[in-house]
């Protein structure tokens, strides 16, 4: 290929976007019009089908371990992996590509879902029971579920109205006796079967019923993990009217409230004032610090409230053709309307950010089929989200060299409005039977940055035999930070928040402490993330011994931003710095996936992710005794990153999986962790550490008991509170987080569905 | 007390893989069910419950074009009657389909017992 050509190939890629086409689970190997053998549904799988690389996780993948929520639901994938945002909320947060979740699209069958405030809790808000399948895409997705899918997109498929199980029931049991309920319950309301509807509920409580001694494994006082209790409902509802039309419409509201900090705090914060009122007072010396009162307990209580409601019209029209599988594609006109309700208090020690936010968005679209080769999707797009919100920092700070003590309190408030209107289109072509492109654009104009967005991305699919397909895609994404929320662990520190290239306190920055995003983003309004995504893979399918279809893909994303938020600890010492940055971001991420499954119902799935990751933080520079942020910049390997992980899952089923066994193991790369020092002084890696998990399930009629133990080698990481003896100086911190925080767990359960 | 939980999951994954070994069968029947299924959710239903119908069990085939279901089984450990049951717990009708004996073969039992197949009955002398 020419120079000129190639130049060519890679300006189609990039300036097209990408069109992950709406996920459609194809986790069925039961074929209709055949005879049915044997159900056997592979955990976790490559779809073949898809244009993207698109990983699957089956119902028989989510069934692998416990999987008590959304969170728990990646343990045996390489391409997602899960880390705590602190030690003391133990709230959980995805990494894909080796970048923070909130650059992973979550979508709600097709409807984007788990944006700004809910976005650091979400993942524990959706049971993994009531989901079928998850589809996990890498690199940036269709445009036209909007333009923030940068490293990845993945989509929930949940139970359904129409379900056969009259009654589902799932009840769980851990050795901390922690118990959980699911429930479902799908039927149709009228005779003819068009109408339906499924309720789905969650109820979980952290009982206490053991001694305290068994939540502090680590014995550093505080909790190993929050105690919690939440409850989530869901409602959904389908409707197939005589002339096609097809409604959909639901809601889902959730309740949580998690209590962590010191093994006996119980949520009690009423000798807190008195003690922030001491550190107010000036003491001018040593001696006087000692009239400082501390409260009796390091307390954290989170205490969120999520509602939300949603309704799709699909109305099909009379245009059909068939497409080159002989199966009929007809257009049609979509519209989809979704509301969100967050409130959250979180509170930790004297710091705390409360905050509501209302969300709504509407998405019309059109889809329309030319031919059997080429079809169109294009539509509109608007959503308006409104946030107001408070934050209460809390520390103090030396003067005169180090004699005397002041308290201080910084607030702001957060108001953020922001309205975006869009249209998009998406064309997939397939030229030739072996080729296929969905190319999509998409213009946006968002008032907060006051700019027009242009969105192109391009997917593409080669099967250069039966056997062997190439996928590449590339395109740009953009995204709005919430710098507070979405960095809500550094709440869990005595650490300033600096904000802005200079430094300075987010109160200072807007002295009429208005609105705490636009002071961290600095003064130019551009708070807009940017980025661009390239990658593709090779994926080669192949006999082994009994195995037709066992299957090697390798893959390599690469992203980099051209503007960031960054929230870093490292340039000065305990402080956390938040600014916009337009400086070197990125990072790549090569990945093999290896399944195979040697003799019947013995499947084995093995994996690799490699990450490197880099960005700039500016460089602080001593004068007089005080560290002041250059112009200078260092680049430095992106902190809490794991550079590797592997994992082999093994699972065994015998005949009608009467009987599954499962067995993982991973391998944890280490990741960089920041030392408390200015300019990355004292940072280290973590060590590389292996955790097991193993689970048997058994089907006695139509009745599933499962048992299992999760971190069989029981490792921990002993150290994710710094300084824990000391809750209320200047060193605490438990944002560096780089291990399990819960040791060896073991569990049993049940599953009991009524047809 | 970890370690005992430890060695009590050993123990119940041993017990399983022992259990899940398959027992040669002895007196094996195969009957095909005609079933008011029409979807493939209704075939999937089947395959994810095969232990709902019942004991010895060794093959069940879902064919959705004629609406059968061929379930083999061990006739020491259950029967039509058991296993009609357990469709009805997956909300299946079912009822075994009784071959016209003259058809398929020339024995003079086909017919004179409704729990005899085909398959069996032409296997006689």
């Amino acid at each position: 290929m020419s120079n000129s050509r190639l130049m060519s190939f890679i300006l189609l890629l990039m300036c097209m976007p990408i069109a992950a086409s709406a996920a459609t689970a194809d986790e069925d190997t039961t074929q209709l019009k055949e005879v049915v053998v044997e159900s056997r549904i592979r955990g976790n799988y490559l779809n073949s089908r898809a244009v993207d690389k698109r990983e699957m996780i089956s119902v028989t993948g989510l069934r692998k371990m416990a999987c008590c929520t959304l969170a728990e639901s990646f343990e045996n994938s390489a391409s997602v992996s899960v880390d705590y945002s602190d030690a003391v909320s133990g709230t959980r947060q995805i990494k894909m590509l080796g970048l923070a979740g909130v650059y992973t699209q979550f979508l709600d069958e097709s409807r984007p879902f788990m944006r700004g405030l809910s976005s650091p809790f979400a993942l524990n808000y959706t049971p993994g029971d009531w989901l079928k399948s998850i589809q996990v895409s890498k690199g940036v997705a269709s445009v036209t579920a909007g333009h923030e899918a940068i490293t990845g997109q993945i989509n929930l498929d949940y139970r359904k109205p129409t379900d056969d199980e009259r009654l589902h029931i799932n009840l769980y049991l851990d050795d901390m006796l922690r118990p959980e309920v699911n429930l479902s319950t799908a039927f149709p309301l009228n005779k003819d079967k068009t109408l339906s509807t499924i309720i789905m509920a969650h109820g979980s409580i952290d009982t206490d019923w053991r001694e305290m001694s068994a939540m502090d494994r680590n014995k550093d006082g505080f909790r190993d993990m929050p105690s919690t209790r939440q409850i989530d409902v869901a409602n959904r509802w389908f409707w197939l009217l005589p002339s096609g039309v097809q409604l959909r419409w639901g809601g889902k509201f959730t309740a949580e409230r998690r209590i962590g900090g010191h093994l006996h705090f119980n949520g009690d914060f009423s000798d807190y004032e008195p003690a922030k009122q001491s550190y107010f007072d000036h003491h001018k010396t040593p001696a006087e610090w000692s009239q400082i009162v501390y409260p009796s307990h390091y307390g954290s209580k989170v205490t969120n409230r999520d509602a939300s409601a949603y309704m799709k019209i699909g109305v099909p029209l009379p245009h059909i053709i068939t497409d080159k599988d002989g199966a009929e594609q007809q257009d049609n006109v979509a519209l989809i309307a979704d509301f969100s309700h967050f409130d959250t208090k979180s509170t930790f020690g004297f710091n705390q950010y409360n905050a509501h936010e209302n969300t709504v968005s509407l998405n019309l679209r059109y889809d329309h089929h030319f031919n059997a080769a080429n079809s169109l999707a294009a539509g509109v797009q608007g959503r308006m989200s409104f946030t107001r919100g408070h934050l209460n920092n809390f520390g103090y700070f030396f003067l005169n060299n180090g004699s005397s003590l002041l308290g201080y309190e910084h607030e702001c408030d957060e108001r953020l409005d922001e309205r975006e209107i869009g249209a998009y289109a998406e064309w997939t072509a397939t030229p030739h039977k072996n080729f296929t492109m969905i190319v999509g654009l998409r213009g946006d104009y968002n008032d907060l940055a006051k700019q027009w967005l242009v969105t192109p991305r391009a997917h593409i699919k080669w099967d250069i035999t039966p056997r062997t397909a190439l996928r590449a895609s590339g395109g740009f994404g953009y995204r709005t930070p919430r710098a507070l929320i979405e960095n809500l662990g550094m709440l869990a520190t005595s650490y300033t928040i600096l904000s802005g290239y200079y430094a300075l306190p987010l109160s200072v920055v807007y002295s009429d402490a208005e609105n705490c995003d636009k002071a961290i983003a600095d003064r130019d309004y551009n708070q807009l993330e940017k980025a661009w995504t390239v990658g593709g893979s090779l994926t080669q399918t192949f006999k082994l011994g009994h195995d037709d279809n066992a299957s090697l893909s390798a893959d390599f994303f690469h992203t980099r931003f051209t503007r960031s938020l960054i929230a870093t600890q490292e340039p000065l010492s305990q402080s956390i710095l938040l600014y916009s940055s337009t400086g070197l971001n990125y990072t790549s991420t090569w990945q093999l996936d290896f399944t195979w499954s040697p003799i019947e119902r013995l499947d084995v799935l093995a994996t690799m992710r490699y990450t490197h990751s880099r960005m700039e933080i500016p460089v602080a520079e001593s004068r007089n005794g005080n560290y002041y942020l250059s112009d200078n910049t260092q680049k430095v390997e992106r902190a809490l990153a794991s550079r590797f992980k592997g994992l082999i899952n093994v699972s065994y089923a015998t005949r009608f999986r009467v009987w599954v066994f499962d067995f993982t193991a991973q391998v944890n790369g280490p990741m960089r962790v920041p030392g408390g020092g200015y300019n990355t002084e004292g940072s280290y890696h973590s060590p590389t550490y292996v955790q097991l998990f193993a689970q048997v399930t058994h089907k006695i009629g139509r009745t599933e008991v499962y048992a299992g133990c999760e971190n069989i080698t029981d490792y921990r990481q002993k150290d994710a509170i710094i300084a824990p003896d000391a809750p209320f100086s200047s060193e605490f911190n438990s944002m560096n987080v780089w291990g399990p925080l819960m040791g060896r767990k073991f569990y049993v359960g049940m599953r009991w569905n009524l047809y | 007390m970890k370690k005992f939980l430890f060695i009590a999951l050993m123990a119940i994954m041993s017990v399983g893989f022992m259990g899940a070994r398959e027992k040669k069968a002895e007196n094996v029947k195969t009957v095909v069910f005609a079933t008011d299924i029409h979807c493939e959710g209704c075939a999937n239903k089947i395959m994810n419950n095969v232990p709902a119908l019942g004991k010895g069990v060794k093959d069940v085939q879902v064919n959705l074009d004629d609406k059968t279901v061929t379930v083999t089984f061990d006739v020491n450990k259950n029967s039509e009657e058991r296993i009609v049951k357990g469709f009805k717990s997956l909300s299946v009708e079912a009822a075994p389909i009784v071959p016209e004996a003259k058809s398929e073969c020339d024995s003079p039992c086909c017919g004179e017992n409704d729990s005899i197949t085909v398959k069996d009955c032409c296997k006689k002398p």
